[in-house]
């Protein structure tokens, strides 16, 4: 999450040099716990494939981070941090079951990756342990955010522009509205099963 | 024909023969050795809980309040009828395990009856055994939605059949190994898994083995025992209990008899501890699943292979017998005064070199045996293969007008006679001698 943010920091600071920036913030309400908002693909636009590769960890039988929302073409490796063996496969990417892979089953201190091309979000889970549940997020753009527990988000250093911006919660539908940004900007969502 | 070459190769085929079966026989006496398994060893070093570091108090063992009676006022009489009916057991009694016994036995202490343990200190063993199943991952396959192939389900399953398998083997941060256990009763042990985390079809795949009381005394001890008492260690006085020590398994004969065992294990008993010396419900659980039998191997079993200090090679020898402990003494305000000394340091070098002949003989000897048998069977069939030769070429020979059919009768002697003369090459000497015969008779 942490990295996720100085990866936006550092090329809204690049971007910053051509055009203004600005800050998109806000809140998403109407269901518990985190989600993700994220810029959709702008058109005309390219953004280099991140070199930092996010970790999805498990941890005392859990995904660690429960969610984590990556760019498009962002390797992530997968760091079995339990001295118990976990298995990791997804049935889909974005719904689309063609898309699903077993990344294997591997012990303590050793790490497997994967690169994740197709937006969309990836359910996760491990065979060994059916109650673990996690979510990695591809999405399109390098303008995105986790939200708090309680629903609060900034996507920082995001140049002045038109822009599609979406809500993604896990189990619901996700939810989509346009923002103008100029300088900042505010954008609440409110979801609902 | 040509039955004069066959006395040689009857000779070499007998000594084979010889060699095979006495080679097979020796793999059999090896072999029997393993198969019944597992030498029964010493229980060795620290207790798992010394190894976590982690207090007796604070473990899910120490917190199940499964103790003993609060009192001296236990029936005295149940006591003694218990003493009759243990003492008169035979040592090489033999007894048929099912893998439930052997869960008891191994893993119940920990994983609790259900298997569920006790998070998250323990975890449940219930999820990673129904990963091995076949059946029950294609069912959670369909529920999530996942469309595997059966070959991904293999996989999948094999996976976690390994990581499962290695987890019982190599145990892991918070589990002890289990690699005393040996292929059969991982076989028994794992089925009966199956079966408590409610993997279709696994009633029918219960395997019951054959063990042998000292065994079953080994596996309690080095399953169960060993979780919270170290092997080896001094004798704690009533002080010391009550401040937390647990008696090492070592001074077990001085602390109680056989009886007193019994009792302690299967239905608790108080001790006498503090300065003051009095009678507390002690602070071990009662293991009332196990039955008074496998509670008195326990004490057999410690007391015929005695802990030693370190985990190495520790076979102790059946003979050392520990000197009878009379139970009237009252051995818990006794404290002794080392570690009882492992007696079968003497014979330990030559119990590990026969460890190790047995470990090296047997796959080096069967080596040997199929390599001699490989190049016996080249040797015979390129010898075949010349002796078909030849007599199809003396066939052709004989049919030849003029040629005296008495002549290629005569050819093995004719051919041992030039192989006799250093310059003749033995390869083609049969052949030579053929074309020589056809020279001659024309």
């Amino acid at each position: 999450m942490q990295r996720n943010v100085l990866q936006v920091v550092f090329l809204g600071v690049v971007l910053s040099l051509t055009a203004q920036a600005g800050t998109i913030s806000g809140k998403v309400t109407g269901v518990p716990g985190a989600s993700v908002v994220y810029v959709e693909a702008i058109p005309g636009k390219t953004f280099p494939v991140p070199a930092q590769r996010p970790v999805m960890g498990q941890m005392r039988l859990m995904f660690q981070p429960h969610i984590l929302p990556v760019q498009q073409g962002s390797t992530v490796e997968f760091l079995n941090s339990d001295s118990v063996a976990h298995n990791v496969f997804w049935v889909s990417i974005g719904g689309n079951k063609k898309l699903g892979h077993n990344l294997g089953t591997w012990p303590q201190n050793e790490k497997r990756a994967f690169k994740f091309d197709t937006i969309g979000a990836v359910p996760l889970l491990c065979n060994v342990h059916p109650d673990m549940t996690g979510y990695i997020v591809v999405v399109p753009t390098p303008y995105f955010a986790l939200t708090s527990e309680s629903g609060e988000y900034r996507i920082e250093n995001i140049p002045d522009g038109s822009y599609s911006l979406t809500a993604w919660h896990e189990g619901i539908k996700s939810q989509s509205k346009h923002l103008d940004v100029a300088g900042d900007a505010k954008a609440d969502f409110t979801l609902s099963r | 024909m040509l039955s004069s070459a066959l006395p040689a190769d009857v000779f070499v085929m007998k000594i084979v023969t010889t060699i095979g079966a006495l080679l097979f026989s020796a793999a059999l006496v090896f072999g029997q050795d393993t198969v019944r398994h597992a030498a029964i060893t010493a229980v060795a070093g620290e207790s798992w809980l010394h190894h976590l570091h982690r207090p007796f108090d604070e473990t899910s063992m120490g917190k199940t309040w499964r103790l003993g009676p609060p009192d001296l006022t236990t029936d005295r009489d149940a006591l003694s009828t218990r003493s009759d009916s243990t003492t008169t057991r035979s040592g090489t009694h033999v007894r048929t395990l099912h893998g439930s016994d052997l869960y008891r036995m191994n893993c119940q202490g920990c994983h609790g009856e259900s298997g569920l343990g006790a998070p998250p200190e323990i975890g449940s063993l219930i999820d990673p055994v129904r990963a091995t199943s076949v059946v029950l991952v294609e069912q959670r396959m369909k529920k999530v939605g996942m469309e595997l192939s059966r070959r991904q389900t293999a996989e999948m399953v094999n996976q976690s059949r390994g990581a499962l398998l290695k987890r019982l083997h190599e145990g892991g941060q918070d589990m002890p190994s289990f690699h005393h256990l040996s292929e059969a009763e991982i076989r028994s042990l794992v089925a009966y898994l199956k079966q408590l985390a409610g993997v279709p079809g696994a009633e029918k795949e219960q395997i019951a083995i054959q063990e042998s009381d000292a065994r079953i005394g080994e596996l309690i001890v080095k399953s169960t025992c060993h979780i919270c008492h170290d092997a080896t260690g001094i004798n704690p006085t009533p002080a010391e209990l009550l401040e937390g020590a647990i008696p090492p398994l070592s001074v077990l004969p001085m602390r109680v008899n056989q009886a007193q065992l019994v009792q302690k294990v299967t239905s608790g008993a108080p001790v006498i501890m503090g300065t003051t010396s009095s009678v507390y419900r002690g602070r071990m659980p009662v293991f009332s699943y196990l039955t008074e039998n496998e509670a008195a191997d326990v004490y057999e079993y410690l007391t015929h292979y005695p802990p030693t200090e370190l985990a190495s090679f520790n076979r102790a020898p059946q003979l050392s017998r520990p000197d009878p402990i009379d139970p009237s003494t009252d051995s818990s305000q006794t404290r002794a005064a080392a570690p009882r000394p492992a007696p079968q340091t003497a014979s330990a070098q030559v119990l590990i070199s026969r460890d190790q002949a047995e470990s090296v003989v047997l796959p080096v000897g069967m080596g040997l045996f199929v390599t001699a048998l490989l190049v016996l069977g080249c040797w015979i069939t390129l010898r075949e293969f010349r002796r078909l030769s030849i007599e199809s070429l003396a066939r052709a020979a004989s049919r030849r007008p003029g040629v005296d059919p008495a002549l290629w009768v005569k050819l093995p002697a004719t051919v041992e006679l030039l192989k006799g003369s250093p310059s003749a090459d033995a390869g083609s000497m049969e052949e030579i001698v053929v074309l020589k015969i056809l020279k001659e008779g024309k």
